[in-house]
């Protein structure tokens, strides 16, 4: 096994990401949403004043939970649906332009050559969710006051755990099929089915990181009261399924005719 | 690595299959070190699935080969550490420069800092890339990438070269360049090539395997190849008709074959020297006014043709094709 190689393809795929701006795309559109969440949170009472057109309607005040929840659900959408456009042809249209080719007739082992491009992205969304929480947090304490550190930590664990999901989703759907399109088309649907499998059966549903992003349970974060098993083990699973999924793209190509 | 004297390449009833396709049939071949060897065929022979299958793109569906003295299947023995290897349209990043991409390839094959840039400096020069050396890929022209291509190739020092079509997107200057550094490389590197311009293959190729549908038909030099499978040719033009010449001639045993055109005819010999001495005293006898006489020397197509042309069964030189 040459290891050696890791590290030139894992500095070739932040070049590339660079160079291609796959890296900046990414960051304005989880800091566009992460700034964004307080911001329309605080806004939303004379939003809704200024649309009601005569009509009175009565809103709760806004919190820092309600600015949580909607970073939350800002989150759980556009940056997987991003994710998958960024990451479609990764190994897809090097496939098919060919370069794989080049660069798997030198001594490059092929699971190398997927775990490199998986860390890559995988560095892209930690880089980019950082700044978008980071963005979400400034805000959310300006305009109405701080969160709790370690939920909000944990929250945000939860987004990298049901984001990284759908990164290696979409990295397998990849390395399955040459064309770019069909590899996006694939993981979309796969990403629905994450999203929606939750919810048809409460026992998976429980052990998914989709569950921390539900309103009660993210009250219960905030206030300190959820229990610690229930809280940790989406965190694990979604990691590990993750895990799971790039292992097998690693078995997939490493079994398939270049 | 090869020991002397050891084949560089040996292929072993080699077979490829895809469904119910034969792509190749139990292909057996032997290249010796420091040679330049052709791969010839017509389209579907099965050239790149040889070279895809020496390179390790694809695994062998049954059959074995070694390249380098490495086992093509093996894991411990790679043969990737000891090959170059271009494909026919080169697939670089075009977002990277041909500098950084000479340097990324010597990263993948282990070299040290100074050694990369020396031997991308040394190969970027011998290419005839030193000027466009920082410029984007994506801004070569299909010349300069085929240039680069044949760089990347050659950043670890191959023992074998492997080539597909490698001057086919050359303009003639630069293709006779790159095959002038075939020649020179014959000294470090055995280089196995497909092509389709079997001009560039006569030129320069020690050595040539024929295959078709997949078969091989043939593995020879190329002067025992012509010497087998391409008689030598007798071009005659004659003052009058040359019909009757194909009658006075139709009884004679050293002619193979002979088409006549007006007042031109080509006769296909199987014995040169009794031609030679028998052709114009049978013309002086037969009264037949003659205007041009030459003995043509077979090309490397005429061979080609008479493999997988139209007369497409071996038969080497015997009975008229």
């Amino acid at each position: 096994m040459k290891l050696y190689t890791f590290w030139p393809m894992l500095k070739k795929e932040f070049r590339e990401q660079n160079r291609t701006y796959r890296l900046v795309i990414s960051v304005i559109v989880f800091l566009s949403l992460g700034i964004s969440a307080p911001i329309i949170t605080w806004l939303t009472p004379d939003l809704l004043k200024n649309l009601g057109n005569g009509a009175t309607i009565i809103l709760p005040p806004q919190t820092a939970t309600d600015a949580l929840n909607t970073y939350l659900k800002n989150m759980v959408q556009l940056p997987a649906l991003v994710l998958i456009l960024l990451a479609m042809g990764t190994i897809a249209d090097e496939r098919s332009r060919g370069t794989a080719v080049t660069i798997l007739t030198k001594p490059v082992p092929r699971s190398i050559f997927v775990l490199a491009k998986f860390l890559a992205y995988e560095s892209t969304l930690i880089i980019s969710l950082i700044l978008a929480a980071s963005g979400a947090y400034y805000y959310t304490s300006q305009l109405f006051r701080p969160l709790p550190v370690g939920s909000f930590v944990i929250l945000n664990i939860g987004l990298l755990a049901f984001l990284t999901l759908s990164l290696a989703l979409t990295i397998l759907c990849s390395a399955l099929v040459r064309n770019s399109i069909a590899a996006g088309g694939m993981a979309f649907v796969g990403f629905l089915v994450l999203v929606v499998v939750p919810n048809l059966n409460a026992s998976i549903s429980r052990v998914l990181p989709s569950v921390l992003f539900r309103s009660e349970r993210v009250a219960q974060l905030v206030a300190g009261t959820a229990p610690l098993g229930e809280t940790l083990w989406p965190l694990l699973v979604g990691l590990g399924l993750a895990g799971l999924l790039v292992a097998l793209t690693c078995l997939v190509y490493h079994y398939q005719e270049i | 690595m090869a020991a002397p004297g050891e084949a560089i390449i040996r292929c072993e009833g080699l077979r490829k299959t895809y469904g119910s396709v034969e792509a190749l049939k139990g292909l057996n071949l032997t290249v010796y070190p420091h040679s330049i060897f052709g791969l010839l065929g017509p389209n579907g022979a099965g050239k790149s699935t040889t070279i895809k299958l020496l390179t390790r793109q694809i695994r062998p569906t049954s059959g074995q080969a070694w390249v380098a003295g490495a086992s093509i299947t093996s894991a411990k023995a790679d043969v990737r550490a000891c090959i170059g290897y271009l494909s026919e349209q080169p697939a670089l990043y075009t977002w990277m420069s041909g500098q950084e991409f000479l340097d990324f390839t010597g990263e993948l094959f282990g070299l040290s800092a100074s050694d990369r840039r020396r031997r991308r400096d040394e190969l970027l020069e011998l290419v005839g890339l030193t000027a466009a050396a920082r410029r984007r890929i994506g801004s070569y022209s299909n010349g300069m990438r085929q240039r680069l291509g044949i760089a990347q190739a050659l950043v670890n020092r191959p023992e074998v070269l492997f080539l597909d079509e490698p001057v086919s997107a050359l303009d003639p200057i630069g293709r006779k360049e790159i095959l002038e550094l075939f020649q020179r490389l014959k000294g470090e590197a055995t280089v196995f090539f497909s092509s389709h311009v079997l001009a560039d293959v006569d030129r320069i190729c020690d050595a040539v395997a024929v295959l078709n549908h997949g078969e091989l038909l043939v593995q020879a030099s190329i002067t025992e190849l012509k010497e087998r499978y391409a008689p030598p040719m007798i071009s005659v033009e004659l003052e009058c008709a040359a019909e009757d010449l194909q009658r006075l001639l139709a009884r004679e045993p050293w002619v193979q074959h002979i088409t006549v055109s007006g007042s031109r005819a080509t006769l296909l010999v199987r014995d040169l020297a009794t031609a030679k001495r028998a052709l114009p005293a049978l013309l002086v006898n037969a009264g037949l006014p003659l205007l041009r006489y030459e003995v043509t020397q077979p090309t490397l197509e005429d061979v080609f043709l008479r493999l997988v042309g139209k007369e497409g069964n071996l038969s080497g030189t015997g009975e008229e094709a």
